[in-house]
């Protein structure tokens, strides 16, 4: 089997085959350095509060998963579990957000309103003074349950797991085809280091995902985004969970090392450049200052930029294909590091059962054509 | 009067401004026209912080942007507080008040130093593998202790009080950095009549010029001539001069982020004035004149106080007449060195050895300092050094022919200068997305293939020396000029009057035993190749200028686009 | 942030502009006699390509006219703008070869 692509769904999915299915015959196939995609670019944001019963199912298998990650892994990926904050700054959103609160835990997922005060009393730097803001925080939704977690870490730990049951790694080699029999069925893929013969190839290639299946012959429901991050010079401890707003649009946190980490949504145009424009960068920014003034002397020390893939309900894609063999997992959009153990694992399952884990059932190309979407794009204006 | 190790006369500050601060709140004096480190250093203060991880003492490593150590804490109260400045970037006002970080409960007597004698405990990534069991005890236990442990600088306390604004501009050449290079460019470009913008980081136009002491350019002393090219230049209706501000981003099709610092440097502003502007600039061409960084050379030990890049050492004394120290030892790998130890001695400070990795060293500079009396001892390494919260002792020790390494020679001192040559400052340019080559002769990466309409002048592209440098950004200012449609072809010689140390070049031989006699890798700096005999670089290749350039160029100049059919 | 070559207005910065996505996406004639695949292709599938790319943009804060662009998704650089309605310009590399 192979799977295209070493960022943490890949090496996840690699080595859930080689642990729950004890399938080892396995390459990893990397165009770069493994994690050196979205997953060494992500701001490691991990929640599960999300609307629709299957995607509170996918998140929080996840979830579930991190919990127990560092141990199964025997590899520190440093999952800290210090709260996530959504602010509301509208009617809609407190509308919007107490339906979340609720939906979530019909579904067994933890969430809950704040009011102002109890969101700056959780977050002290929180600027709650409506005479000092344009869109007042009116109150947030709190999931204790999520937080962050350390991104390298989780790529090298499943690597390291992988690696350890015999799974090979391959980095520098990029899929530059994929060969198909007479009957249509994959036999294998063509790369920047000769020909790989596999029945079986999963592809986990994030914002190249299209370009890859195009090598198939199959057209996506995707298109790639550059989406930015930046974080500041490193301080003590000031920030002490995740903070998000939708509305205002930014988020924030603070990383082990003293970076504040902060992001927002991607640029206008689709790109494979890995960067965008400042004037993204300046508005998110402004977002921040807003909510915490007192952030607004801080130096940023770093920008920069990965390429996501969006389907058109921004919920991912974990399925069989049109091509027998050929498996894809994408789509996670701006919002799929919290997902990677959750992820692997049901592909995992899919690609050794050439049928989808229950939970990844309704994560099919099919509900593009059928209209079973999951529509998370509006059911909250941001990802992540 | 400032500072015990101030020198009676000389350098650029203005000695009828005495400017009082304090550091850590002791009262402290300098100058309007020092930075806070040379006001510390004028003090015979070295230590200034301490290292990330291990607490180390840390002191002044250069006397500029790529100052690695001397972070500092700025702010009369939390509302002006700014973390994590560079000390050899603050300009002194009257009034400043600075403190150091990552220091409990003082910087001289430091707690976290304990992690620096359990360094062979705590390797690289070490937070992987442990912190794992029991489950819990990580949210609650360990995660807590990493965090407090981390990062430098803190958060200012309170809601910032300034103001800022933003400027959208347009310009057809934009000139990165006001050093000789910059300056001959912008001479250059703006002889045209089109709008040019030149920005400098610094609070004056000059770069390297303003810290030589011999050099003349058409018959005056360089920073003379910086001052002088600077007044030509405004005085054109067509120039912008952009001090204290530094250019930060190079973002798709030739907009450039500047970040201009406005009141920073005022003790008292004008409350209408921002406290700084972000420039969002849209240039026909850039000329990058961005320099050189010098590197440092790896060896044990190479990071305590009092240990200096061998150009800030220079800086100090002829920008700042500030005496670093009182007995130096100079490492080096290049002749530039020597002409920073002839600095020294003329301003009174002692030099007891110079240390050359290099088996030979005979050009003019290193000629010039045996006749002055100095013990040049080429083959030579610096095996390591000693001294607590600043270093007392070199060890020097012969690099024999095979390669190994003699026994070791104390020599005390209480300032080493180091210089293992120039690392052109490419990252401008690599943030344009050009392509860089490697350059076998100067050791560095050079700018090479250009995808945004941009070019390279001067030490940033491996051209060194002080004449080639100025007819270069000249050259390379003209040239932008007229790529932007400009029409005229300036001329100017420039002329120079200087000895050439070629920073990396003619007499510089790779040296045989180098850098491997450490016997174990330093706790700072990676390893740097110290360069080899050099010529020019080859001019740059450019996708731009074949017949591809249609696609590759923004959709600019303002043409309008394909009729309607 | 990008210079587009509005063909009514000539370059303008981004910042006037909305991104329209993929160009030369027809409206069936007729839906009703599409089968599902055909109807959720033309919905949702999109070439995405990497190099050269026909997509739409509106200059809303100009003209607030549609058109045409072809850009190199590799590099963010524009090989032409041209009008709604009209094909592909002649002599441009296929989506997805680079522009270099
Ligand atoms: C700036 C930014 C911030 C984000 N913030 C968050 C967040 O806070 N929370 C969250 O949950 N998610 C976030 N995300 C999204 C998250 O990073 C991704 O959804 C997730 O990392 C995707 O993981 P992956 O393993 O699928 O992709 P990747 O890590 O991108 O791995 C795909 C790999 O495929 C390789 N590849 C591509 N083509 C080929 C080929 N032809 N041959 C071989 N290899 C190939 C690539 O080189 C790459 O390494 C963010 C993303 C970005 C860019
Ligand atoms: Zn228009």
């Amino acid at each position: 089997m192979i799977i295209v692509g070493a960022g943490g769904h890949g090496l996840a999915t690699a080595y859930y085959l080689a642990t729950v299915h004890g399938i080892t015959n396995v390459a990893v196939l990397e165009k770069g350095w493994l994690g050196g995609g979205n997953t060494g670019r992500n701001t490691t944001i991990v929640r599960s509060n999300y609307l629709f019963d299957e995607s509170a199912g996918l998140y929080d298998h996840a979830v579930k998963l991190w919990e127990g990650l560092s141990q199964e892994l025997n590899y520190n990926v440093m999952f800290s579990q210090r709260g996530v904050l959504m602010l509301a700054h509208n009617i809609h959103d407190v509308q919007s957000f107490k339906r979340h609160v609720h939906a979530n835990r019909l579904n067994g997922v933890d969430n809950e309103w704040l009011t102002a005060e109890e969101c700056r009393d959780f977050c002290p730097p929180l600027n709650i003074d409506a005479s000092t803001m344009r869109y007042p925080v009116l109150g947030g939704a709190l999931q204790r349950r999520a937080g962050t977690a350390r991104h390298d870490a989780v790529a090298w730990g499943y690597a390291r797991g992988a690696d350890a049951r015999g799974v090979d790694i391959i980095q520098n080699c990029a899929v530059t085809g994929i060969r198909r029999g007479p009957d249509g069925a994959v036999t294998g893929v063509e790369t920047s280091r000769g020909f790989i013969g596999a029945k079986k190839v999963g592809v986990v290639a994030a914002g190249n995902t299209s370009v890859v299946m195009a090598m198939a012959g199959q057209r996506m429901p995707l298109e790639s985004y550059p989406l930015q991050a930046l974080v500041s010079e490193p301080i003590k401890p000031i920030f002490p969970c995740v903070v998000m707003s939708n509305t205002i649009h930014a988020y924030i946190s603070q990383s082990d090392k003293g970076e504040l980490v902060i992001g927002a949504g991607t640029d206008a145009y689709t790109s494979y450049t890995q960067r965008g424009a400042l004037h993204i960068t300046t508005h998110t920014l402004d977002a921040i200052c807003e909510l915490f003034p007192m952030f607004r002397r801080m130096r940023m020390l770093r920008n920069w930029g990965g390429i996501v893939d969006v389907t058109p309900d921004r919920s991912p894609i974990i399925a069989k294909t049109g091509v027998s063999g050929l498996y894809v997992n994408c789509g996670w959009g701006t919002g799929g590091f919290k997902a990677t153990p959750g992820s692997g694992h049901v592909f995992a399952h899919t690609i050794a059962k050439d049928e989808p884990h229950p939970i990844n059932a309704p994560f099919t190309i099919d509900r593009f054509r059928d209209g079973f979407l999951i529509d998370e794009a509006a059911a909250a204006a941001v990802a992540h | 009067m400032s500072g015990a190790f101030r020198l009676p006369s000389g350098g650029r500050i203005d000695r009828s401004r005495p400017v009082r601060f304090t550091f850590d709140g002791r009262d402290c004096r300098g100058f309007a026209g020092d930075t806070l480190a040379s006001a510390l250093l004028a003090e015979g203060r070295h230590l200034i912080g301490r290292s990330f991880k291990y607490h180390r003492p840390r002191g002044f490593l250069s006397a500029g942007s790529d100052e690695p150590n001397a972070l500092v804490g700025v702010g009369r109260d939390e509302a002006h507080y700014t973390p994590n400045l560079r000390a050899t970037q603050v300009e002194l006002y009257d009034g400043l008040v600075a403190e150091s970080q990552n220091r409990w409960p003082s910087l001289d007597l430091d707690v976290g130093g304990i992690n620096n004698l359990l360094a062979p405990l705590l390797p690289a990534g070490f937070y992987y593998k442990t912190f794992m069991w029991p489950k819990k005890a990580w949210t609650s236990f360990y995660e807590p202790k990493i965090r407090a442990a981390a990062g430098l600088g803190r958060s200012p306390g309170a809601a910032d009080a300034d103001r800022y604004t933003q400027h959208y501009a347009h310009c057809e050449v934009l000139v990165v950095g006001g050093g000789p290079a910059g300056l001959a460019a912008a001479l250059a470009a703006s002889d045209s009549g089109q709008r040019v913008v030149l920005c400098d980081e610094q609070a004056e136009f000059g770069g390297s010029l303003l810290s030589e002491r011999q050099a003349m350019i058409e018959g005056l002393p360089a920073a003379e001539w910086a001052g002088q090219a600077a007044a030509e230049l405004a005085a054109r209706a067509n120039v912008t001069l952009l001090t204290r501000t530094t250019a930060f981003g190079y973002f798709p099709h030739n907009m450039i982020g500047l970040c201009e610092r406005v009141t920073d440097h005022l003790g008292v502003a004008d409350p209408r004035l921002p406290r700084e502007r972000l420039w969002q600039l849209r240039a026909r061409e850039v000329v990058i004149c961005a320099g050189a960084h010098e590197r440092p050379i790896v060896f044990p030990d190479n990071d305590r106080p009092g240990i200096l890049l061998a150009e800030a050492g220079r800086t100090y004394v002829n920008r700042y007449a500030v005496q670093p120290g009182t007995r130096a030892v100079v490492f080096t790998a290049t002749d530039s060195a020597y002409r920073a130890a002839l600095d020294l001695r003329a301003a009174g400070i002692k030099v007891a050895a110079i240390a050359d990795l290099r088996p030979e060293a005979n050009g003019p500079w290193p000629t010039m300092a045996r006749k002055a009396g100095i013990d040049v001892r080429t083959g030579t390494s610096v095996t390591g050094t000693s001294g607590r919260l600043r270093i007392r002792q070199a060890q020097l020790a012969p690099i024999r022919a095979d390669g190994s390494v003699g026994t070791s020679e104390p020599v005390a001192c209480d300032l080493l200068l180091m210089s293992g040559g120039f690392t052109p400052s490419v990252h401008l340019f690599s943030q344009s997305r050009g392509k860089l080559a490697w350059n076998a002769n100067l050791g560095a990466y050079l700018p090479d293939v250009s995808v945004e309409a941009e070019r390279s002048a001067g030490a940033c592209r491996g051209v060194y020396g002080l004449e080639a440098v100025l007819a270069d950004g000249f050259a390379q200012g003209a040239a932008a000029a007229r790529a932007a449609g400009g029409t005229t072809s300036p001329v100017r010689g420039l002329a120079v009057k200087a000895t050439d140390c070629g920073h990396d070049a003619s007499s510089a031989r790779r040296p045989t035993a180098a850098i491997a006699c450490s016997p174990r890798p330093s706790s700072t700096g990676r390893t740097t190749s110290p360069p080899r005999t050099s010529s020019l670089p080859p001019a740059r290749a450019s996708s731009r200028s074949s017949t591809s350039s249609a696609t590759r160029r923004p959709a600019w100049p303002p043409t309008r686009a394909r009729p309607r059919t | 942030m990008l210079i587009i070559a509005c063909p009514y207005c000539g370059p303008r910065p981004e910042l006037e502009f909305r991104y329209g996505g993929e160009a030369h996406v027809a409206r069936p004639v007729d839906p009703s006699t599409l089968s599902d695949e055909d109807w959720g292709a033309f919905l949702y599938q999109r070439a995405n390509p990497r190099g050269l790319h026909a997509e739409r943009w509106r200059h809303v804060h100009g003209c607030g006219r549609f058109f045409n662009a072809l850009r190199d998704t590799t590099t963010d650089f524009f090989a032409a703008t041209y009008e709604t309605g009209t094909p592909r310009p002649a002599g441009t590399p296929a989506d997805g070869e680079t522009s270099r």
